[in-house]
């Protein structure tokens, strides 16, 4: 009997403990629950624990990461299953005006956020592109990059002036081919002289996607993302690819062989990344919150120091040339935020459905 | 008969219709509610970003009259065909030896093959890149012994390395499968071939593989099916032109072409339902014969 007791009173404490931390009462503070959660859908690139953890001691809101795929799959998703379970989602170039058009995002004052207001260069705050009435801006600015001719300078001794290059015979094997169809396209219009490549008709998409074929024959492999991006550089696997100044830095500072970029004579795209606010979003003050504390010059330097690219946070740059990083500034042209505007942005395609017939015929070719 | 046999008789004839009621609900909730809301999807469009609930035969036009789509499936068939042969050729051997001659260290032998499922997919297939790749081990190691001056491009990005690293990732299932299949065999039966005066191979041809046969049909389709949906080992070490079809679903999910993706996964479900049940056909007939 005092066996079964005891067996009994074991059972009942073990479930009342699995309540309790099924419950997350212990080890966190009463103020969790109180302050709330923000639902954050976001690159990887864009998540600093360190931060995530001083901003839940500070204000006692939890951030829940949820990570993010390219542009057009998370325009997809959210699609299929709506925003509501999300506060916070990120996307690039002018693909904020796609979510506006859906209603799904609500536009943001950037002087209501102090950070923002603060640190962020002005020019990123008033983006014509990306402004409504009053304003208010559809994305918060965060990163950038161009999308430029980089290469390796040990293999490729005269610097290549045009896209062209890419097709050149004499690299078959060595040239960088990214499964990012929004930074390919954009390249293949070009040396086509197309003016858009998102608005490209039936036939246009068709001649973009021969030339698109004919680089890929150039190509080892398809590239998926920078990590592996890096490796095929820093190993000379890949000599010549679209990337940008602080990305060729990066390979270089890797180990990589010495690299050369320029700016092709065809122009070139770029993005430009950052948060939107979710209609109607559930911890929409918490959410703000979060904004506001990730424009905080120390998060900044962190993040950009972690993974680099342009940046549209000015005191977060300074803070990184303090931390004596000038040469990371510099070469990811944080200091020069006028060139991001130089870049035309890439957007949502007009006919997605033409889209994307014809780059698996790329993929398949 | 009493009443009380009738009533026991009949809760005998109830108890395994009961019993397959957890079975059929997760068959049904995993399995047959997946495949109809995709069958559904088939059937509709999209349309800049919208799904056009209108039911059309329009996907399934697209997949025949097109031809990337067909050519993409033969080659992804014929790509995991040749490695489900490759595979079983070496998962043999490997069981047999297993089953045969490690006695005191099978627990072991068997615990290693598995431990590769302790780690993720996409972390091995990365690891293999270190060993394959340009800067990888092999490479480096014969560039450092004056072997070779340049790295050898036939290690990655070809065919070579999609079936090297694709059988490596179906090894472990095939083994454990045909591992299973020649423990459970009466091997006295080999015995009394051997006393009868057969040889190893003719006792092998003639005793062994017919018993094991239903484990070779079930290691195959463990093999096989899964290569037919792999996704990242095609894109990370094939090369470009030697694209399978999951990537090109994957594609058109990513890009909200969802009745087209739905109609092509379908497709291929199918290809692969035929499969398996020629190979179920195969291995009843083969239980009758053994029995």
């Amino acid at each position: 009997m005092t066996q079964l007791r005891s067996r009994r009173r074991f059972i009942t404490e073990a479930l009342a403990a699995s309540a309790v931390a099924a419950t997350g009462l212990t080890g966190r503070p009463h103020a969790a629950n109180a302050a709330g959660t923000v639902n954050w859908l976001a690159w990887g690139g864009h998540v600093e624990p360190s931060g995530i953890k001083s901003f839940f001691d500070q204000s006692g809101i939890k951030v829940n990461h949820i990570p993010m795929a390219g542009n057009a799959e998370t325009f997809a998703k959210l699609k299929l299953s709506g925003t509501s379970q999300y506060d916070l989602f990120e996307a690039d170039g002018l693909w904020p005006l796609r979510y506006h058009q859906e209603g799904m995002i609500e536009p943001i004052d950037l002087d209501s956020l102090p950070n923002v207001k603060a640190n962020m260069h002005e020019a990123f705050k008033k983006m014509p592109a990306l402004q409504v009435a009053g304003g208010k801006m559809l994305m918060v600015p965060w990163g950038w990059n161009p999308t430029l001719l980089i290469y390796n300078k040990k293999r490729i001794s005269t610097p290549p002036t045009s896209y062209e290059v890419l097709l050149d015979p004499k690299y078959k094997g060595h040239v960088g081919f990214t499964s990012q169809h929004e930074f390919m396209w954009p390249v293949a219009a070009m040396i086509l002289g197309i003016e858009n490549p998102f608005k490209m008709n039936k036939e246009q998409l068709n001649r973009a996607k021969d030339v698109l074929i004919r680089i890929k024959r150039n190509a080892p492999t398809v590239m998926k993302g920078w990590n592996e991006q890096l490796r095929l550089y820093v190993e000379e696997t890949v000599w010549i690819g679209m990337s940008s100044q602080g990305r060729a830095f990066t390979i270089q500072s890797s180990g990589g062989p010495p690299m050369g970029t320029e700016v092709p004579k065809e122009g070139y795209y770029g993005w430009i990344d950052g948060d939107m606010l979710v209609k109607g979003a559930a911890n929409r003050d918490a959410a703000l919150k979060w904004i506001n504390h990730i424009h905080s010059a120390e998060y900044v330097a962190t993040n950009f120091k972690r993974l680099q690219r342009g940046c549209a946070n000015r005191a977060g740059a300074e803070l990184l040339k303090k931390q004596g990083a000038g040469d990371l500034v510099t070469a990811n042209m944080m200091d020069k935020p006028e060139i991001a505007f130089n870049m035309r942005l890439i957007e949502a395609p007009q006919n997605p459905e033409d889209y994307a017939a014809a780059w698996n015929e790329v993929m398949a070719a | 008969m009493s009443a009380r046999d009738a009533i026991v008789g009949n809760s005998m004839q109830r108890t395994p219709i009961w019993g397959l009621l957890p079975m059929l609900v997760v068959q049904i909730a995993l399995f047959v509610v997946p495949l109809a809301i995709m069958f559904a999807y088939s059937f509709w469009t999209s349309r800049n970003y919208r799904i056009v609930h209108e039911w059309t035969l329009v996907n399934y036009q697209t997949f025949f009259a097109s031809w990337i789509y067909p050519s993409v499936l033969f080659r992804t068939l014929w790509t995991s065909a040749v490695i489900t042969v490759v595979t079983i050729l070496l998962a043999y051997p490997f069981a047999y030896w297993i089953v045969r001659y490690t006695s005191r260290w099978q627990k072991f032998v068997l615990g290693a093959v598995v431990l590769s499922f302790w780690t993720s997919g996409l972390l091995r297939a990365y690891a293999w890149m270190a060993i394959l790749g340009h800067g990888g081990i092999i490479n480096k190691g014969l560039m450092l012994l004056g072997a070779i001056d340049s790295p050898l491009s036939f290690l990655l990005f070809n065919p070579f390395a999609v079936v090297v690293v694709m059988t490596y990732f179906s090894l472990p299932f095939a083994v454990i499968t045909l591992y299973a299949s020649l423990e459970k065999m009466d091997w006295s039966l080999v015995d009394a071939a051997s006393d009868l005066g057969a040889g190893p191979i003719r006792a092998f041809w003639l005793v062994t593989l017919p018993q094991t046969t239903p484990g070779v049909i079930s290691a195959t389709i463990l093999t096989f099916v899964p290569l037919m949906g792999m996704f990242f080992v095609p894109l990370l070490f094939g090369n470009p032109s030697s694209a399978m079809i999951a990537p090109l679903v994957a594609n058109l999910m990513q890009a909200f072409q969802l009745g087209l993706g739905a109609a092509i996964s379908f497709v291929v479900a199918l290809v692969i339902m035929a499969i398996i049940a020629l190979a179920w056909r195969y291995i009843d007939l083969g239980g009758s014969r053994t029995a």
